[in-house]
């Protein structure tokens, strides 16, 4: 007798708990994969290799639904790779701000007679940063280096992109010629083929105090593709310099304002203070996807439920599609022109308008279906956004493989996914909507 | 790991996954390169590949090379590494079906449009 007071009626004893996997018991068909659940993921498709760290290739990512409908991808430059980003969202682009210690830094260089040396890194009130000293002549009026703007390229045709920095002289005396000597941030925009359309600089930090600087950049010029974002030191022409300067919390994100610092460590591995970590598998939309063994679907009914951030604007794919083609195939594709679908059968049956983010945003999407009393649902974050009633052909979906990130091979998906739930039944409205919550808590996501 | 991505003419395709095969982690990576689905502005048709490598993978693609545990045409594999050429800064190169394109960086579908390569609209099985 434990005398903790549980009586029969007791919550804590009959209160099952929902999970996305419990859908599947006790006869359920279909696939989860949840990235998140980092035990499940390996970097060889055989499943030896785990793949655990943030960047690592994900050759496979097995079926949590217990029917062993393993997604994988043996081809090494087809696999996604694992990625993690605050559950706040994906802000600093500047791939690799505060991994100091890597080449993302470099290890200094000499230009135009001033030599630019790292000469120590560490962390200061939990914030990465750099110390690099610049000591010399210089021999001409340009002559920079520092942390580099390939690393920030934001795909943007419009709006505001913002640079942010923060520094300070520890040693040495800063350059005294033009404001923009010293240490400064630039800020560019770019065409299709990196070709520097136009760039503004910020002025220079010259305290020992700690100085934060931002630069933004709006209205952007005809033509222009991508905005980056480049950390430049700087000395004026025949003068004498040795300085050093402290740096750290450089972040380059969308928007005219910065926000609190996420810590880029690379593409793939953005962290925030406070923030949970969500993860997912990201695919290039080059030649990244997975395929699971053929599975027998054996119902007309299909659910599923994806969080994903789609990062493609103009070109059509398919994060995930079951049943192949010639019978019912359903998958969610995006048009190019802007039309987010599901489908069964040879026609769209359903489809609605879907926002086009530049970076993609984190998005829950879910659809069900059922051919033999047509009825097919779109859902996005948690709100039904088009549904149809016309015919989706007859009999069951048919027997074949599951795709996760393209149609089977074309349409490849540019973009990151969270989680995908597919299963064949219909879930019940309150399982769809718990689904979503689990779904939408992956991806960090707030539904409507 | 750094990604790399690239661009290879649609007549070396065979050439150039007999190449993959033999830098590569496994035999399955001969199916490196697929289809020729892209095309630059002349209509010339490349089949391209984008992912994660090794940070040694450039200099090893550069080297002899040596037989996989697993077998290859290592003839293959020669003619293809012949025909590498990796953009830079100072000498950027576009798709061309003279030369297998490489393009050091994260952003594929951004090295995919410094390679001039866009791709060939696909019939919509939807």
């Amino acid at each position: 007798m434990l005398g903790l007071g549980y009586g029969i009626a007791s919550p804590f004893i009959f209160r099952s708990v929902w999970t996305p996997a419990s859908q599947f018991y006790p006869t359920g068909t279909g696939l989860l994969i949840l990235p998140n659940r980092r035990e499940t993921l390996f970097q060889d498709a055989a499943g030896t290799i785990p793949a655990m760290s943030p960047g690592d290739p994900v050759g496979l990512a097995r079926d949590l639904s217990g029917g062993g409908n393993h997604a994988s991808q043996a081809t090494a430059l087809s696999k996604p790779r694992l990625g993690r980003h605050p559950a706040s969202g994906l802000r600093n682009r500047a791939n690799g701000a505060q991994a100091v210690d890597t080449v993302a830094w470099g290890s200094g260089g000499v230009s135009n007679g001033l030599t630019y040396t790292k000469v120590g890194t560490g962390t200061e009130g939990g914030v990465p940063y750099v110390d690099i000293r610049m000591t010399g002549t210089a021999t001409a009026s340009q002559h920079a280096v520092g942390w580099s703007s390939a690393n920030s390229r934001i795909p943007m045709t419009s709006g505001f992109a913002v640079a942010s920095v923060t520094a300070r002289v520890i040693a040495g005396a800063p350059p005294t010629g033009a404001t923009q000597n010293g240490i400064r941030l630039q800020v560019f925009e770019l065409d299709a083929a990196f070709a520097i359309l136009t760039t503004g600089a910020s002025n220079s930090i010259t305290s020992s105090v700690d100085t934060t600087i931002t630069l933004s950049r709006g209205a952007m010029a005809v033509g222009v593709a991508y905005t980056s974002a480049f950390l430049i030191l700087e000395g004026g022409a025949t003068e004498v310099i040795d300085v050093t300067y402290r740096i750290k919390g450089l972040q380059f994100e969308i928007g005219s304002t910065p926000t609190a610092l996420q810590h880029n460590l690379s593409p793939y591995d953005i962290t925030e203070a406070v923030y949970a970590d969500v993860w997912y598998l990201s695919m290039d939309g080059v030649d990244d996807h997975m395929q699971t063994q053929s599975v027998i679907w054996g119902t007309d009914e299909s659910t599923v439920i994806m969080a994903m951030a789609p990062a493609q604007t103009s070109t059509q794919y398919c994060p995930f599609r079951f049943a192949p083609t010639g019978s019912p195939g359903s998958g969610f594709v995006k048009s190019a022109s802007g039309i987010m679908s599901a489908t069964v059968g040879s026609t769209v049956a359903a489809y609605a308008p879907a926002p086009t983010p530049v970076n993609g945003t984190a998005e829950v999407y879910a659809f069900t279906s059922k051919i033999q009393t047509p009825a097919l649902n779109l859902r996005r974050n948690g709100a039904l956004v088009a549904t149809s009633y016309a015919s989706q052909g007859a009999g069951i979906y048919a027997d074949g493989v599951m795709s996760v990130g393209s149609w089977n091979g074309p349409f490849l998906m540019s973009g990151r996914i969270y989680g995908l739930m597919a299963i064949n039944r219909n879930l019940t409205p309150t399982e769809i909507i718990r689904a979503e919550q689990y779904m939408a808590r992956l991806a960090g996501v707030t539904l409507t | 790991m750094i990604t790399i991505t690239i661009a290879c003419p649609a007549a070396m395709i065979a050439d150039a996954n007999q190449l993959a095969r033999v830098l590569g982690y496994g035999p399955e990576d001969d199916q490196t390169y697929g289809a020729a689905s892209w095309q630059d502005a002349g209509g010339n048709l490349y089949a391209v590949a984008s992912g994660p490598v090794g940070e040694e993978f450039p200099a090893a693609a550069a080297s002899p090379l040596v037989s996989p545990p697993w077998d290859a045409d290592m003839a293959a594999a020669a003619r293809a590494q012949a025909l590498i050429r990796v953009w830079t800064e100072d000498q950027p190169i576009t798709a061309s079906p003279d030369h297998i394109a490489v393009v050091i960086g994260d952003d594929a579908r951004a090295a995919l449009a410094v390679l001039g390569v866009t791709q060939v609209p696909e019939e919509d099985e939807a």
